[in-house]
């Protein structure tokens, strides 16, 4: 009977790796990354470096705002990086709007363009009917 | 004779969950995952509620407001006094008094604190949102921006 259940190797047969510790490894990156990126939800223009505000909040959604960059020689581009005039950009808010009831105006301006240049920006907006303003900000200095 | 050979099967050997498919998705997952994901640092939020944009050619009209106004060095004036002078300081310390107390003072006659932003053309994006910082820091939204008439 015990003779039975006696388990050994023949010294021709192959030897078997164990993958559970690869699997377990695997398992803990892939939710690690499943549990800390966060999905873009608008495209952001990499040349720009937005200010730091110590009060500012991470917004749980980010529906219902049109984005405009203002980079640091104070060139204003929408959400695809095409460069915008006052004028276009009031227009675009205008047709937004006639879609999005509630629209908001996201600023993401470089911390060292001019102010000047920030305010065309919510000044075409406001003509539109936006006057809403939402500032991209860093909570702390990366 | 059939009956003895499933028996016999049905005795020794165990069902096994093949894990090759489930090892492969997995890879490509986290394969995905690693090409994929970008540390960038994350944004957020600083509203303001825009009650309107004044429009004024010359400095604007103090009414029971506190007017700010930013200068082209960055020094932060408040009803025309400097509290802060131009420096890299965000936290602006005499601002924030000046607005902690006017708060108060609003709060105690039951109006809503109107605070109006003039600031220079020149100024860095950085330094308006410091200010904005500070009057978000004690609850006020509600912000006028003045704009200045362009030169005839």
């Amino acid at each position: 009977m015990a003779k039975h259940r006696t388990r050994y190797v023949p010294a021709d047969s192959e030897l078997v790796m164990d993958m559970s510790p690869m699997i377990d490894m695997v398992f803990l990156l892939l939710i690690f990354f499943l549990t800390s990126s966060q999905m873009i939800t608008h495209r952001i223009d990499p040349t720009v470096k937005v200010p730091v505000a110590d009060t500012a909040r991470v917004p749980r959604e980010q529906i219902g705002r049109i984005v405009f960059n203002v980079r640091e020689n104070g060139d204003i581009t929408g959400e695809w990086g095409d460069m915008v005039t006052p004028d276009q950009v009031t227009r675009m808010v205008a047709r937004r709007r006639a879609d999005t009831p509630g629209l908001r105006l996201h600023v993401r301006a470089d911390r060292r363009t001019p102010h000047e240049a920030v305010q065309k920006l919510i000044a075409a907006s406001a003509e539109a009917g936006v006057s809403d303003v939402i500032f991209s900000t860093f909570i702390r200095d990366p | 004779m059939a009956r003895s050979a499933l028996s016999t099967l049905e005795t020794s050997s165990e069902p096994k969950l093949d894990m090759a498919s489930l090892v492969d998705v997995s890879f490509l997952l986290l394969v995905f995952f690693l090409v994929a994901s970008q540390i960038v640092p994350q944004e957020a939020d600083l509203g303001l509620a825009l009650p309107g944009l004044e429009e004024v050619a010359g400095p604007p009209v103090e009414i029971d407001q506190m007017v700010i106004r930013i200068q082209e060095d960055g020094s932060v004036l408040v009803n025309e006094e400097q509290v802060d002078g131009p420096g890299d300081a965000h936290r602006l310390p005499g601002l924030d008094d000046r607005i902690r107390r006017y708060r108060a003072m609003a709060d105690m006659a039951g109006s809503e604190p109107l605070v109006v932003v003039d600031t220079a053309d020149r100024v860095w994006q950085q330094r308006f949102i410091d200010v904005l910082n500070v009057c978000n820091r004690h609850g006020i939204e509600q912000v006028s921006l003045v704009r200045r008439a362009p030169a005839p």
